[in-house]
């Protein structure tokens, strides 16, 4: 089961369910251990993956991507850093 | 160096149990340790002592045998001598990516942990497997190399593999009628069953981001190859003509959970009747299809009980028909019969033996 979140956000993101996110948020995207985001939206913050979590850009990600116990796929741009923690 | 070993209790010279593991180290004296599913062993041969019984692979062995002690005890050793058997005697034929704990795990179909090799310093993304025998493994790497590379069943990296076009977007990888078929990009890439590069084929469809994700080839060659971000599978002919078209052409977003519509269809895999089975990964479900594209049932529901899925990812089918699926959130290997029914759950969540972590691909031997 999947969710899609076309809506932005002023604050920080956390996702707690599965979601294809199509909007944009202002500050950093966290992903609940067990979800899977697929980011096609912007994310001007950074990104923040925990253990047994999943994102896949197809977006942008303006700040780093974090990628910590978590796995992804990029199919979109990443103009910050990628690192584990 | 891999043994079969099967573990008795010498005691009643009565068959307790029997394991699979391999010999890790000797010593001098010619003990060996020995690393099992359940722990490490001290082996020892008690041949000397009249030990009477011991089989190897059910064959009676009249020298060599292995007595397997609990807990690490030593008893009389006497002449001690160790049975080297061939590679294709340890007992694994279920191998599965643990994309985040970085590892090959290596086990049989019940779902019993026989080894692992890989770390974090060796593997980054990993993705596809497939294996043409127990020493050829293949694995697709995402970040931070795409690439495939060739192991050993002791992790040993034999080669790269490389093709005319060059590997920049492996996932998927599939072993079939001798020839090992990879998802990179937009590309089919074929090799021979030892890595060496034949031809490449071009399944770029009319919609944009037309990556593959998954290929399996059916008894008649042909290809069924799913196109994730475009919500629709298509099986072509060997030279690569279009037969027919699953699902309906829709943005990454707008998948559908109609019977035979997908959300991202991931892992593919063709059953000895050439039926399809599909990884409806955002609908949390398995669709199968007869060989011309008739819908023919579905199963599986978001969840993590017995039978539900939180995104399934690949899907690889035995000889006799059973469904392996990865259960990519639920860190677990769910099996199924053809007709979707549950047959048994591999694996928790976590970095020990029987545990996963985000599993992907699947192989079996």
């Amino acid at each position: 089961m999947i969710i899609v979140d076309d809506n932005n956000y002023a604050t920080n993101k956390t996702f707690t369910v599965n979601t294809i996110f199509n909007g944009i948020t202002e500050k950093n995207i966290y992903i609940n251990s067990g979800v899977a985001v697929i980011l096609e939206g912007i994310c001007q913050g950074n990104v923040y993956l925990s253990k047994n979590s999943y994102c896949e850009v197809d977006g942008i990600v303006e700040g780093d991507f974090i990628y910590g116990e978590g796995t992804f796929e990029f199919y979109g741009l990443i103009n910050g850093e990628i690192r584990k923690n | 160096m891999r043994r079969t070993i099967k573990k008795y209790l010498s005691e009643s010279r009565e068959q307790k149990e029997v394991i699979d593991g391999k010999i890790i180290s000797k010593d001098i004296f010619g003990r060996a340790t020995v690393q099992t599913a359940t722990g490490t062993f001290k082996a020892v041969d008690l041949r000397g002592r009249g030990t009477t019984g011991v089989k190897i692979n059910n064959t009676a062995q009249n020298q060599n045998e292995f007595a397997i002690l609990a807990g690490n005890q030593e008893r009389n050793i006497i002449q001690p001598t160790y049975y080297d058997l061939p590679n294709n005697n340890f007992n694994f034929n279920l191998i599965v990516v643990d994309t985040c704990n970085y590892r090959i795990q290596l086990l049989n179909k019940n779902g019993t942990f026989i080894s692992s090799f890989g770390s974090e310093s060796i593997f980054g993304m990993i993705r596809g497997i497939a294996a043409t025998d127990k020493d050829n493994i293949y694995i697709s790497e995402q970040y931070p190399n795409y690439k495939v590379y060739q192991y050993d069943s002791n992790g040993n990296r034999k080669k790269e593999l490389d093709a005319n076009g060059g590997i920049y977007w492996p996932l998927g990888i599939c072993f079939r009628n001798d020839y090992i078929f990879i998802a990179n990009g937009e590309y089919i890439e074929k090799f021979d069953a030892d890595g060496n590069y034949i031809k490449s084929y071009n399944f770029s469809c009319e919609y944009p981001s037309s990556y593959l994700y998954d290929v399996a080839i059916d008894s008649n060659s042909n290809y069924i190859v799913s196109y994730f971000q475009n919500n629709i599978v298509r099986k072509y002919d060997s030279q690569g003509n279009l037969i027919f078209t699953l699902g309906t052409q829709s943005q990454y977003d707008e998948g559908s959970n109609d019977d035979g519509k997908f959300w991202s269809p991931r892992g593919v895999a063709v059953d000895s009747q050439d039926n399809i089975y599909i990884c409806d990964a955002f609908n949390c479900r398995i669709q199968k299809f007869d060989n011309s594209g008739n819908f023919v049932l579905k199963f599986g529901s978001y969840g993590n009980k017995s039978g539900q899925f939180n995104i399934p990812c690949y899907i690889r089918i035995d000889s006799g028909n059973n469904l392996y699926i990865s259960d990519f959130l639920n860190n677990r290997i769910q099996v199924f019969s053809s007709s979707g029914s549950f047959i048994k759950s591999i694996g928790t969540q976590g970095n020990g033996t029987n545990q996963f972590n985000m599993p992907m691909g699947i192989a079996i031997l």
